[in-house]
C-alpha cells in the first residue's frame, strides 16, 4: 500500500489525522507566538500537563455511559481537560498573588502536582479497566491516527477563532507585548487582553493534546514561534512564519509517520505521529537557528569571518603602500598586523593571486595594480570616516566597496566642502 | 501676576487631594496643584519622590486611592484621546520584533478600532513625524538596534503623531547624549508654541532653568507648584533634597 500527496487530504483514514493535526499544529503556532514574545513559555507546559487530571477524570466518568468512539466522548474529554487546564491556572494565580511565590516556582509546583493527581487518577484505571486506561495514555503522548472527522471539525473551528482573535487584537496584542505601560495610558484594559492570552493558551493546548500529547504539547506552542523568530522582523511576520512552520511540521510528521514504515515492510516499524510532528518541527527549529541568512549561528560565523579577511586584505595593502619603495616582508607584514605567520602567508597568497604583489629580492612589492587598489582604498577610508563622523546612518563595511563612482564623488565634494570650511 | 492669568482660564490640568499607596505606605500624600495651557512644566524630585507615580496616577494607570484630577475642564475619560504619554525606555520589551515605523504608527492606534487597519494616508503622516525628528532614515530598522537617544526620539515622534493637547514624558531625557537632548527640547518647545502642555520628568538641576516655565517640585507630598521664578528657589529646593552637604554644594551652585 502506498500514498501519493493528495490521498492524504482525500482518503477516509488518512484525512483526519493530516487535516486534524495541521489544523490543531497552525493554532497552537499562533499562541506560541503569543506565550513566546511575553516570555512565557514555562506556561504552556504548566497548562499542558494541568489538563491530565481532567482527561483521566473524564475518561473514568464518561466511559461508562458513551462509547469510546462516540462525538459525544470526544467532547466530554476535551471540556473535562479544559476545565482541569483552568484550574490549573487559577492555582499559578492564586500561588502567586496570596503567597508571593514566583512565577517559575508556582509554575513548576502546579505542573508536577497536577500531572502527579492524573496519573494516580490513570493508574487505578489500569487495575479495573485496561481498555480506558489505553485511552488516557493516548492523550499522554499524543495518537493523531485515530483521530475522526469530527476532529477535522474541532481543529477547523479552533483554527478559525484562534485566527479571528489574532487578526481583531493584533494591535493590542503588540501593544501590551512590546509597551505595556502605552497601552495602559490610552486607557486600555491590560487585564482583558492578558485574560484572553491565557484563554487561548489554554484552548490551543488542550485541543491539541489529542494528536501531540500532554507531555510534548509546550514543544508545539513555542519550537514554530523560536524557527520564525530567526526570521521574522515584526508581529506580522511572526505569526505568519509560525503558521507556516506549524503547518508544514504537522503535516511532514504525519506524512513521514505513515510513508517511512512503508519502505520496511514486514519488520513492525512503528513512527508515532506526535513525537514525529515535534521532531520535525524541532529540526526546522534547529536548522534555523544554525543557517538562516541573517542572524543564524553558521551565517553570522562566516560573515565576520568574510568582512575579517577582506578588511586584513585592505590593511596589508596601505602598509605596503606606505612602506619606503612598497616594499615589505613577511615579518614586518605579521608585526604591523599582529597576526599569525600562516594568516599572513595566507593574505600574501590571496594578494599574489589577485596581481597586487610581486616578489623582489625577497620582499613583497606592491605591482602598478596594487598601487593603484591601495590608492583607492586610503580614498574610500578617508572619506569613510567623514561619512561615519557626519551622517547618522547605516554604515557597514561590507557596503564600504558599493561606493557608486556618483556617491564617491559626492563625498568627495562634501570632504573638499568641510576642508574649506576649516580654513575659514 | 502670571498667576492671576492662569486662574483665569481653564487649567490644562488640576489635581485635588491626590494620595496614592503602595499598600499602607503613602507614595505620594495631598497633591493639590493647577497648571494652565501652553507650558513646559519639570516635574522634579529626588528618587523615590513619587515622580512617575504622579505620571501613572494622573494617567490612572494605577489606582489612586484617592483624589480628583480634570483635564482641560473635564475628566480623563473625555480627554483620553488628546492625551500623549512618552513611557520609560527601561519599561519596554526591546527584544520584540518591531521596526521603527511600526512604533511610530501605534501612536494612531487610539482613533482606530478593532477592525481598522493601518492604511497607506497612515504610514504617509508617519514618516513625516519621522522627518521632524530626524529619523526617516530608519523607517526600517528594528527599533532595538537603535542607540538610546534615536530610540527616544521614535517615541517622541510617536507621541507627536498622537496629535494631542497634553503630553507626559517619563525622564525622556535618561540615558541620552547632549545633542539628542538638545533636538529633542527644540521638538518640545515647537510643541508648546501650538498652545500644548508638556510634562516633563526630569533629573538634571542644572538645566531645569533653561528648559522649564513651569515646575512641579516634589517628594511625596508637593513642595511647590508654580512659575519657575516662584518656585525653583534654593529653599524649596533645599526642602525637597534634604540638607545633606552633597545636594546642598550642587543647589549652591546653581545659584553663582
Amino acid at each position: 500500500m502506498s500514498f501519493d500527496l493528495i490521498s492524504f487530504f482525500t482518503d477516509p483514514v488518512l484525512r483526519a489525522p493530516t487535516l486534524g493535526s495541521i489544523f490543531m499544529c497552525i493554532s497552537s503556532s499562533l499562541v506560541g507566538v503569543l506565550v513566546f514574545l511575553r516570555k512565557r513559555s514555562l506556561l504552556g507546559e504548566a497548562l499542558s500537563h494541568t489538563s491530565y487530571p481532567g482527561v483521566a477524570l473524564a475518561v473514568s466518568t464518561f466511559a461508562a455511559f458513551f462509547s469510546p468512539s462516540s462525538d459525544g466522548f470526544v467532547f466530554a474529554i476535551l471540556f473535562f481537560a479544559f476545565l482541569s487546564s483552568v484550574l490549573g491556572l487559577l492555582c499559578i494565580d492564586f500561588l502567586k498573588k496570596r503567597f508571593r511565590v514566583y512565577d517559575d516556582a508556582a509554575l513548576t509546583f502546579v505542573l508536577s502536582s497536577f500531572f502527579g493527581i492524573g496519573v494516580l487518577l490513570a493508574s487505578r484505571l489500569q487495575t479495573t479497566h485496561a481498555v480506558w486506561y489505553k485511552q488516557v495514555q493516548t492523550f499522554l503522548y499524543g495518537q493523531a491516527a485515530t483521530m475522526r472527522d469530527v476532529h477535522i471539525f474541532i481543529y477547523l473551528a479552533l483554527f478559525i477563532f484562534i485566527l479571528l482573535a489574532v487578526l481583531i487584537l493584533y494591535k493590542n496584542i503588540q501593544m501590551l507585548i512590546f509597551d505595556q505601560n502605552y497601552m495602559r495610558s490610552l486607557g486600555v484594559q491590560v487585564r482583558y487582553t492578558e485574560m484572553l492570552f491565557v484563554f487561548l493558551t489554554c484552548l490551543a493546548v488542550v485541543v491539541g493534546i489529542r494528536s501531540v500529547g500532554v507531555v510534548m504539547m509546550a514543544g508545539m506552542l513555542i519550537a514554530p514561534a523560536l524557527t520564525a523568530r530567526c526570521i521574522a522582523k515584526s508581529l506580522k511576520q511572526m505569526f505568519l512564519f509560525a503558521a507556516l512552520f506549524g503547518g508544514v511540521s504537522g503535516f511532514l510528521g504525519n506524512y513521514l509517520s505513515v510513508s517511512v514504515p512503508e519502505l520496511f515492510p514486514g519488520t513492525r516499524f512503528v513512527l508515532p505521529t506526535g513525537p514525529m510532528i515535534l521532531i520535525i518541527a524541532s529540526v526546522l527549529c534547529f536548522a534555523f537557528l544554525i543557517f538562516s541568512p541573517p542572524n543564524g549561528l553558521l551565517w553570522k560565523k562566516l560573515s565576520r569571518k568574510k568582512i575579517k579577511s577582506k578588511i586584513l586584505l585592505d590593511e596589508t595593502l596601505k602598509f605596503i603602500y606606505s612602506r619606503p619603495g612598497k616594499l615589505a616582508s613577511i615579518f614586518q607584514i605579521k608585526e604591523e598586523l599582529s597576526i599569525s605567520f600562516l594568516r599572513a602567508y595566507f593574505i600574501l597568497w590571496i594578494l599574489f593571486t589577485k596581481r597586487f604583489l610581486m616578489l623582489k629580492n625577497g620582499s613583497c612589492c606592491l605591482t602598478k595594480r596594487g598601487s593603484k587598489k591601495a590608492i583607492d582604498i586610503f580614498k574610500c577610508h578617508r572619506l569613510w570616516g567623514l561619512y561615519l563622523i557626519d551622517f547618522e546612518n547605516d554604515c557597514r563595511y561590507s557596503s564600504l566597496y558599493d561606493l557608486t563612482p556618483e556617491l564617491l564623488k559626492d563625498l568627495q565634494e562634501f570632504e573638499h566642502v568641510k576642508y574649506n570650511h576649516g580654513e575659514k | 501676576m502670571a498667576k492671576v492669568m492662569a486662574q483665569l482660564e481653564t487649567p490644562a490640568l488640576s489635581v485635588h487631594h491626590l494620595s496614592v499607596y503602595y499598600d499602607d505606605t503613602p507614595v505620594l500624600w495631598d497633591i493639590n496643584f493647577e497648571v494652565p495651557v501652553g507650558n513646559i512644566v519639570g516635574i522634579i524630585g529626588p528618587n523615590g519622590a513619587g515622580k512617575s507615580t504622579l505620571i501613572k496616577s494622573i494617567l490612572q494607570m494605577t489606582d489612586c486611592l484617592s483624589g480628583k484630577i480634570s483635564f482641560l475642564g473635564t475628566t480623563l475619560k473625555r480627554k483620553r484621546k488628546k492625551i500623549a504619554y512618552v513611557p520609560q525606555r527601561s519599561t519596554v520589551d526591546w527584544d520584540f520584533p518591531i521596526s521603527v515605523l511600526e512604533v511610530v504608527l501605534m501612536g494612531l492606534y487610539p482613533q482606530k478600532n478593532f477592525f481598522s487597519w493601518i492604511g497607506d494616508q497612515d504610514k504617509k503622516k508617519a514618516y513625516q513625524v519621522l522627518e521632524s525628528v530626524g529619523m526617516r532614515s530608519f523607517a526600517d530598522r528594528q527599533i532595538s538596534q537603535l542607540s538610546g537617544g534615536q530610540q527616544q526620539r521614535v517615541f517622541l515622534a510617536r507621541a507627536l503623531l498622537q496629535d494631542a493637547d497634553i503630553y507626559f514624558m517619563d525622564e525622556p531625557f535618561a540615558g541620552v547624549d547632549i545633542a539628542t537632548e538638545h533636538s529633542l527640547m527644540l521638538t518640545i518647545k515647537g510643541l508648546k508654541e501650538k498652545k500644548k502642555t508638556l510634562f516633563i520628568v526630569h533629573h538634571d538641576l542644572n538645566t531645569v532653568r533653561s528648559y522649564f516655565d513651569w515646575v512641579v517640585l516634589l517628594n511625596k507630598g508637593l513642595i511647590g507648584c508654580g512659575p519657575i521664578e516662584e518656585v525653583f528657589t534654593e529653599e524649596n529646593i533645599t526642602r525637597a533634597y534634604g540638607k545633606e552637604g552633597k545636594t546642598l554644594f550642587d543647589v549652591n551652585k546653581l545659584f553663582k
